[in-house]
């Protein structure tokens, strides 16, 4: 149904394991709301960034508790220019704290969120540790980070 | 509120403003046990990542061993023994019971009631031992693992299972009395921090913390995985039966209610208990093919999601863990402002939040 609303929606059907379909980075946020308010999605269970050496592409997760059906959208964003995705923390509250951490783990910044700060690591610690070539500093804070 | 030690289990931090004895704002500061998995588990591969799962939600390990392995088990295309299906089902509702034996000891004692804590931790002890009997550990069980389990259970676990069983609900009667009805207990749980349906959906709740909220789901019944369609049991739900539908009391409930369900579901699977082999063959060096997957189970505390991607080697390109507690953690900035700050603890307990899950 995505592909008939919206004609830059690409659908990806491998052969094993689920499929997703491809969103333009701009074009997120309206697709999410066709999802939501149309389509019935009131429940974004997952925001998950991966390194794709140079590029990050972000999977969502929207899932249907009347429908029980899953959508799997993905966004992929250069590093270099990665302040190019919208926030979709105000249509799905929970896309808050998930958005938090690809940006503490993978350093997508979100465009329009409200509080872009890191969730689970300190505010003064360098790097990206999720992206597949970040280094890991010698110490952090004069405490040794090797054994 | 906050962490008194960094060696410390289970640290978390909450940021609150207050006027007087009402909260204004609470900000949950968290991380304080994030001990990076999901990058972990890009480095030591498929089969040496399964001892971690243990550690996402240590309280309910065997759940977190069972979202793993089905996650691998599904993008690989393994198919596990029947028997093996059962032990796990079994190890899983256990597990269960044990981990919400915890969240009720825990919420008596938040509430200033210390006996009930004891009490069912020493009911806790007991499926301790019957872990011990299965897998020779008592905490991080890493016993479900990539295609089956890790041993078969010995002689006499049967009858131990169910001597327990007949023990034990008589037991959820008895703790009820000792505590569930206390009237100055229901009193300070009953329309303490109440979460509507639309707020549950929209931040994501999952599990107990959802059907608190009177949404009947349970990833059980609705999206079945395991063997879980050929045993019968009920899902409750939040009925508000002392306040509102979706406060702390009701969330409290709903877990002694399931510990109930869960004790069904154990009895029957034992019975049911095929013979045949634990383990799947040729399971050792498993490379699942490129491709991804989201498997999303049960856990103790809702929804435990694994979203592997696959580039057909043996170790994870990524993954990603997807916990009940972190969402849980996420709505607690938007209910409680306006609380007082004796109901807050109430409250953050009464969502049983773990906090390695939440930082994993």
């Amino acid at each position: 149904m995505l592909k008939d609303k919206f004609s830059y929606v690409e659908e990806v059907r491998p052969e094993k394991g689920d499929g997703w379909f491809v969103v333009p980075p701009k074009k997120l946020a309206e697709v999410c709301g066709f999802l939501k308010e149309k389509q019935g999605f009131d429940c974004l269970s997952s925001i998950a960034g991966t390194d794709r050496n140079g590029q990050i592409e972000i999977a969502y997760h929207f899932f249907s508790y009347d429908k029980k059906e899953t959508v799997v959208l993905k966004v992929t964003i250069e590093v270099s220019t990665s302040a190019n995705v919208t926030t979709i923390s105000d249509l799905y509250p929970s896309a808050n704290w998930m958005e938090r951490e690809a940006f503490d783990l993978l350093g997508i910044s979100f465009v329009g969120h409200p509080d872009m700060r890191r969730i689970l690591l300190p505010e003064d610690w360098t790097g990206h540790p999720l992206r597949k070539d970040y280094k890991e500093g010698k110490e952090y804070c004069g405490m040794t980070t090797r054994r | 509120m906050g962490p008194q030690h960094p060696a410390t289990h289970g640290v978390l931090r909450f940021i609150i403003k207050i006027d007087g004895e009402i909260v204004r704002s609470v900000v949950p500061d968290i991380g304080y046990l994030h001990r990076g998995i999901e990058k972990i588990a890009e480095k030591v591969g498929y089969i040496g990542f399964q001892p971690y799962t243990d550690r996402v939600d240590y309280v309910s390990a065997m759940t977190g061993n069972h979202a793993y392995a089905l996650a691998v088990e599904k993008l690989a295309g393994i198919t596990v023994p029947r028997r093996a299906e059962f032990l796990r089902v079994i190890a899983a509702e256990l597990n269960r019971i044990s981990s919400h034996l915890i969240m009720t000891g825990c919420v008596a004692m938040d509430m200033g009631a210390f006996t009930p804590f004891v009490h069912a931790l020493r009911e806790r002890e007991k499926v301790n031992d019957l872990f011990e009997m299965m897998c020779g550990a008592r905490l991080t069980y890493n016993y479900i693992r990539i295609g089956g389990v890790s041993y078969d259970v010995p002689d006499g676990f049967k009858e131990k299972c169910l001597d327990f069983l007949d023990h034990f609900v008589p037991f959820i009667d008895e703790f009820n009395r000792l505590i569930s009805f206390n009237k100055i207990f229901v009193e300070r749980l009953a329309n303490v921090g109440v979460i509507s349906k639309e707020e549950a959906i929209a931040y994501n709740l999952v599990g107990p913390n959802l059907r608190a909220s009177g949404i009947k789901w349970d990833l059980r019944k609705d999206i079945p995985y395991s063997v879980y369609p050929e045993l019968e049991f009920d899902v409750p739900v939040g009925t508000g039966g002392a306040g509102t539908v979706g406060d702390s009391l009701d969330r409290y409930m709903l877990r002694v209610n399931e510990m109930r369900e869960s004790a069904r579901i154990v009895r029957q699977a034992v019975k049911m208990l095929p013979e045949g082999e634990t383990k799947a063959k040729g399971v050792a060096r498993v490379r699942p093919p490129a491709g991804e997957i989201y498997v999303r189970t049960e856990s103790a505390r809702g929804d435990m999601g694994y979203y592997l991607i696959s580039d057909g080697s043996d170790k994870p390109y990524r993954l990603k863990i997807r916990t009940g507690s972190f969402s849980a953690m996420s709505i607690i900035e938007k209910i409680t402002p306006g609380m007082m700050v004796a109901d807050l603890v109430a409250f953050i307990s009464s969502l049983d939040v773990v906090a390695p899950e939440v930082d994993r």
